[in-house]
């Protein structure tokens, strides 16, 4: 493949950038969670 | 204080995975070179939906300040959307410049060029990410919230703005493949079909992680309003005399 290094590390840092995100987005809300009342958590 | 139900929001996660893995197989290996950019191509697929979603997460932020500053539509709901998307469209701007910057790099032979598209570009993401910091600035949910609305829409302005910047100056960036003055496509074939399949890819995951994005600002909406209630009743119960068995206020 030409210009392989250009093309992979966009497709690295793209899906990195989604994953970390993802898993910010999900542990807060995990956090969250746990410090709401028991019959607010799965409203 | 969700936006979509908790099984269609997995569904939607699941779809989303699975799109993905489709977009870099299509991408990486299935689709052909181009004659001009080579295999530059494949970061197209990946930039071209990019600025595609930055757009719509701006148009739903639009839409909803709009909402929210409209009396009868006003609803929190609508604030909280408008942030929730503003900060994906945010995320996926960073990217549009990044990928743009890496295809650059070997087809222009720069990293950035003070080209009307990626100029815009960078404007926009910057008036978002003032957008977001002015969210943060503590206050009343309703001021909050109306002068986040007023904000969005004005930095919505520069969204047409980038967009038909192609066309309305000369630039390095070239025109729509797609979309373009004469509406004729200038890419065929499975390149096409992994260029849609690339936004449609992409517009699932938006949907998705807005669902997941909302949810948590709800949670943290909950939150704050509980501590501001408590605060409230500790403070009540801090000034009101205690009176002593038998005696008269």
């Amino acid at each position: 493949m030409k210009f392989a290094g250009y093309v992979l590390s966009g497709y690295a840092i793209t899906f990195a950038t989604i994953g970390a995100y993802w898993l910010r987005v999900v542990r807060r809300t995990q956090r969250a969670e746990s410090t709401l009342p028991e019959e607010l958590r799965d409203s | 204080m969700r936006l979509l139900g908790r099984r269609a929001t997995t569904a939607l996660g699941a779809a989303s995975l699975v799109a993905l893995a489709v977009l870099v197989y299509l991408g990486l290996w299935a689709s052909p070179p181009d004659v001009n950019q080579s295999d530059g191509v494949r970061l197209l697929y990946l930039h071209v939906p990019s600025a595609w979603l930055a757009y719509l997460a701006f148009f739903v932020t639009a839409i909803s300040s709009a909402l929210y500053l409209w009396p009868r539509t006003r609803s929190v709901v609508w604030d909280l959307v408008a942030g929730a998307s503003a900060e994906i469209g945010v995320m996926f701007t960073a990217l549009t410049l990044v990928l743009g910057s890496l295809w650059g790099r070997p087809v222009w032979g720069v990293w950035w060029a003070w080209d009307a598209r990626l100029v815009t570009t960078a404007v926009m993401f910057f008036l978002y990410l003032g957008y977001l910091a002015l969210r943060r600035i503590p206050g009343g949910a309703e001021v909050r919230g109306k002068r986040c609305a007023i904000a969005a829409l004005i930095a919505f302005i520069d969204v047409p703005i980038v967009h038909f910047s192609v066309n309305w100056w000369r630039t390095l960036h070239q025109e729509g493949s797609i979309f373009n003055d004469e509406m004729k496509a200038h890419i065929h074939g499975l390149m096409a079909f992994t260029l849609v399949w690339g936004v449609i890819a992409f517009t699932v995951l938006y949907v998705y992680l807005l669902s997941r994005r909302y949810r948590l600002a709800a949670i943290e909406e909950q939150m704050e309003e509980r501590e501001i209630d408590r605060a409230i009743a500790e403070r009540i119960e801090r000034d009101t005399p205690v009176l002593e068995a038998g005696a008269r206020p």
